[in-house]
């Protein structure tokens, strides 16, 4: 039987053991294990123990401006993205650059001498995987380069899970950078849909990943297994909840800085910074100084902004963008337009957070849309 | 050797805790030695200084009569003026009686209402006097008010955030309430600088520092009323320390959920 044909090396089985031997192998080589639990009533990334901290038979269901955890199915990755990004473990959200000393009565220069942890990273999406390819054109491929990002990157080791059904926000499809995982991983996973037991096909890419897989149980993986992981994300891609049309999108934003619709959305926006804090490639950073005066030293760090804040288009004179509507306009122009010119790249990956978590549910795809599309108002 | 900075420490209608706030941080205003010299602080010391100052921390709302005049004295006497907390930014809790008749309340909490004398408004310290800056909270932040001073002593603008306290809330990692627990909450209005204390416990945000830099009353009204908020409760979440902010007011005066 063809379908039950072996399919080489780069493929194995596992069963719901082989991830607690996954994390413990992890553990032993010092991986400090970053993947998705559930506390405070969300599914978000934390440090693991163990599997049966991993969101087991738990779904969640996401509307513009709500989220919610529920009981169903009997998988561990069986969710869409929670409000955190890998973006906080890559770009932290508050980085002591340099100490400057001036007790000695001239200045003293002193770098920062930060730890970076060794992350591994389990049941990272496609979409956020996309997302660290994105921060590597900002922070590796730049001006400068980030050397906190870069060794983080380089610590750290990826574990990606396909996802296995579509959450109502997910747009990845439209973006290409889901719901399969094509590389950046070392090991990616499919929880696999079927009658039988509980499996998950793993897929190698990386020597790194592959002597991991060796130290834990797995099977012989066949060719109708991977033909149904095929299945399941060609179903999921065509179950996305939503659809961002991207053909003409750079051009159309950029020549419609005049249109009705960005007063209309400015009415809604709260112009809190939501929908940039929980982006897993909103970038933008601030600089402080952190004076202790009594004992005359400084700190200098680098800390998460927002090109929603006042602040920051602050100049002599005052702020540039001081319209709602300058600021709005401004963070889905760069995305979704500059962005492309400034990084050859969209900086949407489609994960849906920016809707789920705007406490008034402004959806970018609905946004984009009517942005030079008059009957798109109608 | 630089001369050290008078500074004075002057309360008007307030609980004080503001001042407490700055006596948890003389540790390291004494640090500064002969940087400072505290000439007036009547919750630290009976001893006092004659003015001029260089620098006067105002706390408390402008609430009676004598306080006009007080005021007034203190900005003759003050190079620089900073105004702490929110019942001198804002008028504070006691403003509640801006909007009813204040002889009303006078009436009805003394025993001897003759003996009150009460302005019909509790102000903030910036509608009598014109004032350097501004640090908001209910209470203040103590490290803000350590870089205010900071800031003061060594001619720098100070960084006080003015955007709202969802940028801090995320920052911490608290995921949003509103959308993971339809829990009413003021932050996306409200100006950072608690650190976003509430959310973390599951609360929403009191508005306790204030209004952010341009807040959209409107947008998070019509969302509170969507969570199931009656007009009344709304208008009672502005009603509260910075009720006389002018957008907390008017949103509280004007909001409407057609419940």
């Amino acid at each position: 039987m063809s379908g039950n044909r072996q399919i080489g090396e780069q493929y194995r089985l596992m069963k719901r053991s082989g991830l607690d031997d996954l994390i413990k192998v992890l553990r032993v080589l010092d991986y400090r294990v970053i993947g998705p639990t559930e506390s405070n009533g969300v599914i978000e990334f934390a440090e693991l123990g163990d599997a049966s901290e991993l969101p087991w038979g738990l779904r969640d269901e996401q509307k513009p401006g709500s989220y919610s955890v529920s009981k169903g199915g009997d998988r561990a990755f069986e969710f869409s993205n929670g409000p955190t990004s890998l973006k906080r473990y890559f770009h932290p959200t508050e980085r002591h650059l340099w100490t400057v000393d001036a007790s000695g009565g001239q200045l003293q220069f002193e770098e920062a001498r930060v730890q970076v942890p060794k992350y591994a990273f389990l049941g990272i999406r496609p979409c956020d995987l996309a997302s660290l390819d994105i921060l590597d054109q900002v922070f590796l491929n730049g001006v400068e380069t980030n050397r906190y990002y870069e060794s983080c990157r380089q610590n750290s080791l990826y574990v990606a899970v396909n996802c296995s059904s579509a959450g109502d926000l997910c747009f990845c499809a439209s973006m290409e950078t889901g719901p399969t995982a094509r590389s950046g991983f070392d090991i990616s996973l499919t929880e696999l849909r079927s009658s039988d037991a509980y499996r998950v096909l793993i897929e190698i890419e990386t020597d790194r990943g592959r002597s991991i897989v060796n130290q834990i149980d797995t099977s012989e993986a066949h060719e109708n297994d991977l033909s149904l992981a095929r299945e399941q994300s060609d179903g999921v891609a065509r179950s996305m909840g939503r659809t961002l049309h991207t053909w003409g999108l750079r051009e159309r934003l950029q020549e419609n800085a005049d249109d009705p619709a960005w007063a209309d959305v400015a009415e809604r926006c709260l112009t809190c910074g939501n929908c940039t804090m929980v982006c897993p490639t909103c970038f933008c950073t601030t600089v402080e100084d952190r004076a202790s005066s009594h004992d005359q030293k400084y700190e200098r760090w680098n800390t998460w902004d927002s090109c929603f804040s006042l602040d920051f288009t602050f100049v002599s004179g005052g702020a540039l963008r001081q319209s709602s509507k300058s600021r709005y306009r401004q963070w889905l122009t760069h995305k979704l337009s500059t962005w492309v010119d400034q990084f050859g790249v969209s900086g949407c990956v489609g994960c849906g957070r920016c809707i789920a978590w705007c406490p008034v549910g402004i959806d970018i795809t609905e946004e984009a849309a009517r942005i030079g599309e008059p009957q798109a108002r109608a | 050797m630089v001369m050290p900075k008078k500074i004075a420490v002057w309360k008007f209608a307030s609980c004080d805790g503001c001042q407490l706030t700055l006596i948890d941080c003389l540790e390291e205003l004494m640090a500064l030695g002969d940087r400072i010299q505290i000439a007036e602080f009547r919750e630290v010391s009976r001893a006092s200084v004659e003015g001029p100052f260089d620098l006067s921390i105002v706390e408390g709302s402008v609430s009676v009569p004598e306080d006009v005049h007080r005021i007034r004295r203190v900005r003759e006497n003050s190079q620089y003026l900073l105004t702490i907390g929110a019942c001198a930014t804002s008028g504070g809790i006691q403003a509640l009686r801006n909007i009813q008749a204040a002889d009303e309340f006078v009436s009805a909490v003394y025993a001897h209402p003759d003996y009150i004398d009460t302005l019909a408004t509790s102000d903030p310290i910036a509608s009598h006097v014109a004032v350097d800056f501004e640090l908001r909270g209910c209470p203040i932040n103590r490290s803000q008010l350590l870089e205010v001073i900071n800031a003061y002593l060594f001619d720098r603008k100070p960084q006080i955030a003015t955007y709202s306290v969802c940028m801090e809330c995320k920052r911490r990692g608290t995921p949003c309430i509103m959308v993971s627990r339809q829990t009413p909450c003021l932050g996306p209005v409200t100006q950072a600088g608690c650190g976003a204390i509430c959310p973390a416990y599951g609360r929403g945000c009191y508005g306790c520092f204030g209004p952010m830099e341009t807040p959209n009353m409107q947008a998070l009204t019509a969302q509170l009323a969507s969570l199931g908020e009656t007009e009344e409760q709304i208008r009672r979440s502005l009603r509260t320390f910075n009720t006389n902010a002018p957008p907390f007011h008017e949103a509280a005066e004007y909001v409407d959920t057609d419940d």
